[in-house]
């Protein structure tokens, strides 16, 4: 028979190196390693980005710096087919191995536990399962970017048949998608770890609605994932069989019955899992930004239960607006526009979030520290990409606006911009618990004011050309009549994309100097109620000892009775208010209890 | 030319922040051409879908710029010692109805006008194969997209597609003003997409499939053709030239075309008989 | 602390952790398990899903011996391909519901701490999971007068129908395999004295992995084998 220990156990720091630092099963550890892991792609992700920016400003010309060394074999000028390579990888490196891992990976990990006033995951070993899982696929995106004939190239979306042996031969694409089902693979245990914590291993108190956003994001991210991620497994399966093993489901056949594949197939399977997977990658960010506010602005999080209503309903509604990435795909018309009433449906939940939000703000007693001009941030951007995913949204605009750069300008400000954006709001705001020291302030607001202007600046950009009429993923957009004369706007644009990726250096330099160099920080510098303050930074190996038994929500700030009474303008969520005339009667924790 | 004139349509991008804060840096390389407009629209039909764009992205600028100001206002306002917060959890009756009667009212003006513009235009125009077929002087085209090309056939004066008289072209294709166009688009080898930027059309060419799209221009000139999929390494190269002419030197330039094709046509070639039969729409 | 603690300390079993109404009581091995199974239904989905869209949109799914002799088809080494041996595979099905029933038998013994009745039921739910497979490898690859699909022109790659097949029903065969494996593991946990004393719970999540199995399986049996063509 199981002990209540084996539910909690409090377990002691492993003495090996190899135990404590590497395949360790504390969630904290996994946390970190999940960010360097982000962070490392994050870079090759980025340097992608440049060299798109510098082929549309000086298409043809060598690229400066890393071009000998990338493409020598051309003097240093990049070919059409590695271009091609280029924007492929950045988007899947982007998406899969730099926001997923940070955002989900390691905030996942590091928040989960400490904000429900866990000890650590539900199931530790799967969780370094999942870290390993994530490394190996990195691994095989290495191996793509090497292969002899090239990574792949068929875009993100990887679509049939342009990904099958008739559009991408070699192995580069193979890898890609090896590399995928692996951080896919990573995506569901991960998942299945979060679901099962958050519903089992809440402290006491902590019931559904006293849960932070972040974790309610967290947590409705984990389904998401668990739920579609083994769809786009599927269509890797398929498509790794169409590439190494000579069927042909996504290659249309010539004659009826004979290898009768459909490229349309692919691209059913691949958006079922691709509109939740932007959903998973906005999530997190969400909730990050749905706390922070309350937590910088010194006041409850307006509305609580309408902004978790409303990410729940966007969870669900995700599953069924796929198809507004099809509409000129020839398919069914009644059903492209029942998907578009859908999409469009998803505004609603999406405004009375940004309401929830700006209530928030609104008399309050705003602190303009790094992480709450981060979330300012995220609104910001976040705010013109959703409002230019109405023009998407709708049939008849998007027959013109599809496949433009007005499609990558949108995407880009939700997730390049918004997740983005929300994941350092995350990491200046955590880094306490991540590292035991907190970020310079100085270096964290130039990296903001800077990373938020050039993103807008970059981005927008991108919507201008695309209103132009640019599609996107040429080589040479200046081929085009039409496009011609856009070459100057495209170079400005690439000198903001390129004044974005310097900002970033005030962010390498803090991170890299806090780590090491930093000063202790305190238990709790920004004065906030949450359980992840109540306990020291970096928190102990079993993060809790006793479990804390909860009292009331994560937002309670500026109560005027309060700062009265006890001179503080917040209340943790363990406090109990008034405070009682002599000890209370607690609800035990049998778990510690029973853990001596 | 439609009745947008060219500065209007610059407003979409004016409004959406980016001419605020871009204006001073693009104005130094601000072409002749404005680099902020729609391209130059030739079509018939296309102004619905430019004002629908115009249209919403003045509204969402609306909605965007209300939300600057209170984001603005909390900023350098609702800060600092003297700061007095506004203890309220929002969970009253009236802020819940509030919050849900601004939500429902910005769903059916912004959403409500899309869908319902779309749905008009869609089945008053660009899904409704009817109205272009029942006009007499309609003009049939099949669209054979491969790596990195436009093929196209036209019937020919056998009204019949897959004979001898249809006209062959490659990135070349031909058609009179103010007259409908139907095309039937597919694909041989990797989906692209056809893709008329000044007549506000695009329609993917998928192996395997046959998809329609019809426009109707109402201005002569030579505009480009583009490839709106990514298809491979030269994507960005697969551009054509759509040729708009005054309906006599269309009909010439057709029955010099078919008579050529007729010369030229050699049954043994199967890699020319790619046409099928006309399908019903 | 004060000893108002080691009372509640007795009164608590581990299942009503953490005494609270909004928590589930199911183990975290449970859960854990059916979301793993939900995970799983979905890629089972995907693959069906791709099916059901290959075949609902192809022109001719099955080119038989018929119209291969019409001449309207020819696929494969043969020409044509072979009907599925419905017949046999129903036999198989049924042999995997039964399969169902004794891992039943198996965990109730457990409950009831009869050590043979959960031994002998659970080496006859992993010998029905092994004879399954022994019958997907004749049905593929043929023993006397069954089965053989392969043999009689139905190959891998060679058309949708017999892509769509082998996927689908491989990739339910490697579950079966998955099954066998971990109820062995049971076996000999069971065997070594783990579950004795009505300590169902792991059990429990085999069972739910195992019935998973066996009723994706009745899904794939009725969309792959029993659905005519044409339909
Ligand atoms: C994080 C990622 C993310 C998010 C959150 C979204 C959000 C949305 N997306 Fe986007 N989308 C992508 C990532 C994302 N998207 C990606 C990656 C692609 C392209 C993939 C590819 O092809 O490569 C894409 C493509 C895409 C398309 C396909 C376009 C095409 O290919 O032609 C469409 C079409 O409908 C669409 C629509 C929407 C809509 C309606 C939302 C909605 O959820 C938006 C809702 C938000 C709002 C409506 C704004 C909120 C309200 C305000 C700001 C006002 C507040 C003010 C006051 C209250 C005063 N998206
Ligand atoms: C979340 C995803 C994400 C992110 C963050 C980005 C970030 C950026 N993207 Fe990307 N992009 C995509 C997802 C993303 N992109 C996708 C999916 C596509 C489509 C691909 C396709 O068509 O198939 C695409 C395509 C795409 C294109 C179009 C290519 C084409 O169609 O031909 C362009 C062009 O401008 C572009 C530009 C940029 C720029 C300038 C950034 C900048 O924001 C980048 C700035 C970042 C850095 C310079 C890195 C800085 C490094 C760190 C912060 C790490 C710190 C390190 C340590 C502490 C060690 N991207
Ligand atoms: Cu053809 Cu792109
Ligand atoms: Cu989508």
């Amino acid at each position: 028979m199981p002990g209540l220990t084996d539910l909690q156990p409090i377990h002691t720091a492993p003495e090996s190196f190899i135990k404590r630092c590497i395949f360790s099963t504390d969630h904290k550890v996994i946390a970190r390693q999940f960010l360097w892991l982000g962070f490392a792609f994050m870079l090759i992700g980025g340097i992608e980005a440049m060299m798109i920016r510098w082929q549309w400003a000086h298409p043809g010309e060598p690229v400066p710096i890393l071009g000998n060394i990338l493409f020598g074999a051309s003097g240093g000028v990049i070919s059409p087919a590695q271009y091609n390579s280029i924007f492929t990888t950045h988007g899947l490196i982007m998406i899969f191995w730099a926001i997923t891992p940070i955002l989900i990976g390691a905030f996942g990990n590091l928040c989960i536990p400490l904000m429900i006033g866990a000890r650590d995951m539900a199931f530790p070993k799967l969780n370094m399962a999942s870290f390993w899982f994530a490394f190996l696929s990195g691994m095989f995106v290495l191996a793509s970017l090497v292969s002899p004939l090239g990574p792949g190239g068929a875009g993100w979306t990887t679509y049939a048949p342009l990904s099958t042996n008739v559009g991408t031969p070699g192995w580069g694409q193979t890898w890609l998608v090896f590399g995928i089902f692996f951080i896919g693979l990573s995506s569901i245990t991960g998942g299945i770890n979060y679901v099962t914590t958050v519903i089992r291993l809440r402290a006491p108190g902590m019931t559904w609605m006293r849960m932070p956003l972040t974790v309610w994001g967290l947590w409705l991210t984990a389904i998401l994932n668990v739920l579609f991620v083994p769809v786009l497994g599927s269509a890797g399966l398929l498509l790794i069989m169409d590439r190494v093993f000579g069927t042909e489901f996504f290659v249309a056949g010539a004659l009826a019955g004979q290898n009768a594949g459909d490229p349309i197939v692919f691209q059913h399977l691949f958006w079922i899992f691709g509109h939740p997977e932007v959903y998973i990658l906005i999530l997190p960010a969400w909730g990050i930004v749905g706390d922070l506010v309350s937590f910088f602005c010194r006041k409850p999080a307006y509305w609580y239960r309408g902004s978790v209503y409303a990410m729940v309903a966007v969870s669900i509604l995700s599953a069924v607006v796929y198809g507004h990435h099809m509409y000129l795909t020839g398919m069914n018309p009644l059903l492209g526009k029942s998907f578009m009433l859908l999409t469009l449906i998803i505004s609603v939940p999406a405004e009375m979030l940004f309401l929830n939000w700006l209530h928030t703000i609104w008399k309050g007693n705003m602190r303009h520290e790094t992480p709450m001009l981060f979330a300012l941030g995220v609104i910001f951007v976040f705010g013109l990409g959703g409002l230019t995913g109405l023009h998407l949204a709708t049939i008849s605009t998007d027959i013109y606006l599809h496949d433009t750069m007005w499609v990558v300008g949108h995407f880009h400000l939700t997730m390049a911009a918004a997740s983005f954006l929300g994941s350092f709001a995350g990491i200046y705001f955590w880094f306490p618990k991540f590292f035991g020291t907190l970020l310079n302030e100085k270096l964290g607001k130039a990296h903001f004011y800077g990373s938020t202007i050039f993103i807008t600046l970059t981005f927008m950009g991108q919507i201008v050309v695309g209103y132009a009429g640019q599609q996107r993923r040429l080589y040479d957009p200046y081929f085009y009549t039409f496009l011609e004369h856009l070459q100057p706007l495209n170079q400005m644009t690439s000198y903001f994309a390129w004044a974005l990726g310097l900002f970033q250096l005030c962010f390498v330099v803090n991170f890299f100097w806090s780590v090491f160099k930093g000063k202790p920080a305190s238990d709790n510098p920004w004065d906030v109620g949450t359980l992840d303050w109540s306990v020291s930074s970096p928190p102990p190996v079993h993060n809790f000892d006793p479990i804390p038994v909860v009292v009331r929500g994560p937002h309670e700030y500026g109560n005027p009775e309060v700062i009265k009474a006890i001179g503080r303008d917040y209340l943790s969520q363990t406090e109990t208010y008034p405070p009682p005339a002599s000890e209370p009667e607690r609800i035990v924790d049998p778990v510690s209890e029973a853990g001596k | 030319m439609s009745r947008f004139t060219q500065t209007l349509r610059a407003l979409p991008a004016t409004l959406l922040g980016v001419w605020l804060i871009n204006a001073p840096a693009y104005a130094a390389v601000q072409p002749e051409e404005s680099a902020w407009s729609l391209p130059r629209d030739v079509s018939v039909h296309g102004e619905r879908i430019d004002w629908l764009i115009v249209i919403t992205t003045v509204f969402v600028s609306i909605l965007f710029v209300v939300m600057c100001y209170i984001m603005a206002v909390a900023f350098f306002k609702h800060t600092g010692d003297d700061a007095e917060v506004h203890y309220d959890h929002g969970t009253g009756k009236r802020q819940i109805t509030f919050a849900m009667t601004v939500s429902a009212l910005i769903f059916l003006w912004i959403d409500g006008n899309l869908f319902y513009f779309s749905m008009k235009d869609l089945d008053e125009v660009f899904w409704n194969y009817d109205l272009p077929q029942q006009q007499e002087d309609v003009v049939l085209i099949e669209i054979n997209a491969h790596q990195w090309a436009w093929d196209a056939r036209y019937q020919g004066p056998d009204g019949v597609f897959n004979t001898a008289d249809d006209i062959i072209t490659l990135n070349d294709i031909r058609v009179p003003v103010n007259r409908p166009v139907v095309m039937q688009i597919a694909s041989v080898d990797v989906i692209h997409s056809f893709y008329l930027p000044n007549l506000r059309m695009k329609q993917d060419a998928t192996p395997g499939m046959i998809n329609p799209m019809w426009f109707e221009a109402d201005e002569t000139g030579e505009f480009d053709i583009a490839c709106a999929q990514h298809c491979g390494a030269h994507h960005y190269m697969m551009k054509g030239m759509l040729t708009i002419l005054e309906n006599d030197a269309y009909e010439a330039w057709a029955a010099e075309a078919s008579r050529r094709s007729q010369l030229a046509y050699d049954e043994s070639n199967a890699e020319l008989q790619w046409g099928w039969p006309w399908k019903e729409i | 602390m004060s000893n108002a603690h080691d009372h509640h300390h007795e009164a608590l079993d581990w299942r009503e952790w953490p005494p609270d109404e909004d928590y589930g009581h199911a183990s975290m091995g449970k859960l854990g398990m059916w979301l793993f199974l939900l995970s799983d239904c979905m890629s089972f989905a995907g693959l069906l899903l791709g099916y059901g869209m290959l075949r609902g949109g192809s022109k001719l799914w099955w080119c038989s011996e018929e119209l291969f002799n019409e001449g309207v088809c020819n696929v494969g080494p043969n020409g044509f391909e072979p009907e599925f041996g419905i017949p046999f595979t129903a036999g198989l099905t049924f042999l995997l519901i039964c399969s169902s029933v004794t891992m039943v038998m198996a965990y109730a013994a457990c409950v009831e701490k009869d050590r043979k009745g959960m031994l002998t039921w659970l080496g006859l739910t992993s010998l029905g999971g092994a004879l399954f497979l022994v019958g997907q490898d004749i049905e593929y690859f043929g023993m006397g007068h069954h089965g053989n699909l392969i043999g009689l022109g139905l190959v891998f790659g060679e058309s949708a129908r017999a892509s769509t097949f082998y996927m689908t029903t491989s990739f339910h065969g490697l579950h079966v395999l998955s099954g066998v494996t971990y109820l062995s593991v049971m076996w000999v946990m069971a065997y070594r004295g783990r579950f004795d004393g009505g300590n169902y719970n792991m059990l429990e999540i085999a069972g739910l992995f195992w019935h998973f199995v066996d009723l994706v399986w009745i899904l794939v049996f009725t969309f792959i084998y029993l659905i005519p063509e044409p339909f």
